[in-house]
């Protein structure tokens, strides 16, 4: 064999065990780091039980937090994972509107008799969630509830914010 | 393009002549697998820096995280296990070879003038190496971590002087605590990989200055006419063992599935703690120097071995002109230190190996680990690890009931038995008809006042129904409706009804009291009225010897998991 070619063997043979080494080190690495990519965690929020039926009064609306239990990596713990303003109507159906602002994710709260506002930028919305007035660019988002047992249960959601569309986050 | 940049580069860099003079370094005798050592504590160590990188990515050093943290790298992340479990072998093969590494230096004569600096940084480069790995293995805070970790403190405290000091440094504080894991960590990940970083360069930078050295059975001839360089030859045989240590590792981590890890740091746990097996002859000596003469042991010692490793270069000047075949004595003196850590180390191994009670501590250990593995899948309680049994119900209750009952209604199997009603299979049918053949027996009524209720003596048939019927007043969905019914009849005509109503209340008149109400009994309502007030005139009223247990003494969320664990119980467990 020539020289040459000895050494082009050598060298490709070193580089073969280099990108060995380096691979029996990276990929577990990189499975570890990407792990958020490779399990995206399924939508399967509950519904959390929020309030007792009998405490909503027709027409008057009432920001209650949703408690539930929160795995936070590798915690778990009890405690609010958002609110929601629910307000029952003359009919008696339940609706709920999520406390997040569409426009920048602040807290909304009520404003005036008649109207919700939100204190980052002056956005002001009606009872069912239409803006206004201010930068919201769409409705308040509304939340899945339901009733059972006498009580109000509440699918907490999170939505994009800033867009027009509503969509999940 | 890419070539033109890359001159651009070497115009104001002139990176290629130097990295060209590396490569060209030249190799008296040529490239030797002897060699490879140092190259591979290099390749390692950069293993553990790259997997170090994945860990630190999700490790969290407080006491409350740590465990859950690893717990989470090793059972959800992907590769997770495998990324530690190397973690943890590469960094135990990397003293291996590094001491190996001293031991070629040792015979190549490579500590000899000039290159005595080169020898003393490699023998602080083991040092530092031996720093992190053990800083490494406190930090996943399980039993293991916890006790080494007191056997550090204990030692640093014992050395004269400075001990007191160094203990409060280590620790961040008065107490092992989270200071304590994130000084640990900070070690760890920063000072001492730094350290070491700082060694290599020292060690590399000399070696430069001095050139390579020839094996030692070669003339210098020989050596000159088998020179070769760096590149690719040398580096060919570097990467390669590289490869062969890697995959054996990987290998050995993947028929292992991973590195254990086991159950959180609890002081109530026994467990019998081993340092890693570097340190196994530092703990035998420690069994030969104890009390106030334990620094021996621990710092005097080994001090010793290592100031005379590091002053071989000279001693052997100050020799070699008097001594005849001075080498042959320091390799002897050397085989015969070394000889004697191994038989330090193995006689430790021997005599674990061989102590039955010790197995038997680690194997309960061992139990709880697998215990503490299945509760966290969920998510461990904020609190920390060791509020994990509130993960399951039955756990919770029998941790409360052994808190707050046991003292009073002890297992059953306790002879002669001296306590209140036993519950090991409480309002099981088992337990119902023991109890009913005999309620004054040790294990029920015996040790009471209550001495009032009568055997049942009628036919097992009957004593079957009865007990059916009691069984579904707990609510408990396997009972039989056919059977509980006949029960029902015979509860009334077999006389039972005449003490024990069925109302669900206290009677009217207090005086009127004959026997608890059995309505509901041993279901979830009956147990919560009865636990908060078993002297309640629906319970025992006048006879009751029982504390009541208010919402003070047992939260609402106790008094549940008591229950689930009283209602848990099954033929099985009334073995009395």
């Amino acid at each position: 064999m020539a020289t040459s070619d000895r050494r082009g063997f050598l060298k490709f043979l070193a580089g073969l065990f280099g990108s060995g080494i380096a691979a029996i080190a990276t990929v577990p690495l990189l499975g570890a780091a990407l792990t958020p990519l490779i399990r995206r965690k399924d939508d399967d929020a509950n519904l959390i039980r929020a309030i007792p039926e009998k405490d909503l009064i027709v027409g008057v609306p009432r920001r209650v937090d949703l408690t539930a239990v929160v795995v936070d990596g590798w915690t778990r713990s009890v405690g609010v994972v958002g609110a929601a303003w629910l307000l029952k109507k003359a009919d008696g159906s339940i609706s709920a509107l999520s406390s997040v602002c569409p426009h920048s994710g602040c807290s909304i709260g009520q404003k005036s008799k008649a109207t919700y506002g939100c204190p980052c930028h002056a956005s002001a919305f009606s009872f069912e969630g239409a803006p206004l007035e201010g930068p919201s660019p769409r409705d308040m988002d509304p939340l899945p509830v339901e009733v059972k047992d006498g009580a109000v249960f509440v699918k907490w959601m999170r939505f994009k914010i800033g867009v027009k569309d509503r969509r999940p986050a | 393009m890419v070539r033109s940049i890359w001159r651009w580069l070497d115009d104001r860099t002139s990176h290629r002549a130097a990295f060209n003079s590396l490569l060209d370094s030249p190799l008296p005798g040529g490239a030797h697998w002897a060699r490879t050592f140092g190259a591979l504590v290099v390749i390692l160590f950069a293993v553990e820096a790259l997997t170090g990188v994945g860990l630190a990515l999700w490790y969290a050093p407080t006491t409350t995280d740590a465990w859950a943290s690893v717990h989470f790298i090793q059972y959800q992340l992907t590769l997770g296990w495998m990324l530690r479990g190397l973690h943890h072998a590469t960094g135990n093969v990397l003293i291996v070879v590094a001491i190996l590494h001293l031991l070629q230096a040792l015979l190549w004569g490579a500590w000899k003038a000039p290159r005595e600096l080169s020898w003393i940084a490699g023998l602080v480069g083991l040092q530092v190496l031996i720093l992190i790995s053990h800083t490494g293995y406190l930090l996943p805070w399980d039993l293991r971590s916890y006790w080494a970790t007191q056997v550090l403190v204990g030692i640093a405290g014992n050395q004269p002087g400075v001990g007191e000091l160094a203990v409060r440094l280590i620790q961040g504080g008065a107490e092992v605590g989270n200071a304590t894991l994130t000084h640990l960590y900070a070690m760890h990940v920063l000072l001492t990989p730094g350290l070491f970083a700082g060694a290599i360069a020292v060690h590399f930078w000399l070696k430069r200055k001095h050139g390579e050295l020839a094996p030692p059975d070669m003339t210098a001839e020989v050596a000159a006419e088998k020179a070769q360089t760096w590149f690719p030859h040398q580096l060919v045989r570097d990467l390669a063992a590289g490869m062969v240590v890697m995959l054996g590792i990987a290998l050995w981590v993947w028929r292992q599935g991973g590195i254990e890890l086991g159950a959180p740091a609890d002081p109530a746990i026994e467990y019998v703690a081993r340092p890693e097996w570097y340190f196994l002859p530092i703990f035998h000596l420690r069994h030969w120097f104890t009390g106030s003469f334990e620094f021996i042991a621990t710092t005097v010692i080994p001090g010793l071995a290592v100031t005379a490793l590091a002053s071989l270069p000279f001693l052997h000047q100050r020799l070699a002109s008097r001594v005849k075949n001075v080498d042959r004595l320091l390799i002897g003196g050397t085989s015969v230190g070394m000889a004697f850590a191994l038989y330090l180390g193995v006689a430790t191994a021997v005599t674990d190996a061989a102590n039955e009670k010790e197995q038997e501590i680690n194997a309960r250990a061992e139990e709880w680990a697998k215990v503490t593995h299945r509760l966290a899948m969920i998510g461990v309680p904020v609190t920390g690890p060791l509020s994990l049994y509130e993960n399951d119900a039955l756990l919770w209750g029998q941790k409360v009931f052994g808190r707050e009952c046991a003292a009073c209604h002890a297992p059953g199997d306790t002879q002669p038995y001296e306590g209140s009603v036993c519950l090991d299979g409480y309002a099981s049918r088992t337990w119902i008809k023991k109890f009913m053949r005999k309620p004054d027996a040790p294990h029920f009524f015996g040790n009471t006042k209550i001495d009032a209720m009568d055997a049942f003596e009628g036919d097992g048939e009957k004593l079957d129904a009865i007990t059916e019927f009691l069984y579904q007043q707990s609510g408990r969905p396997d009972a039989d409706p056919t059977l509980a019914a006949e029960g029902a009849v015979l509860y009334d005509k077999e006389g039972c009804l005449e003490c024990h109503a069925l109302n669900g209340t206290a009677p009217a008149d207090p005086e009127a009291w004959t026997g608890p109400d059995l309505k509901g009994w041993a279901g979830e309502a009956w147990l919560a009225a009865f636990i908060r007030q078993p002297g309640h005139d629906r319970f025992y009223g006048k006879l009751n010897e029982m504390d009541e247990f208010d919402a003070e003494q047992l939260t609402k969320i106790e008094l549940q998991m008591v229950i689930a664990w009283l209602r848990s119980q099954s033929d099985e467990k009334a073995g009395f």
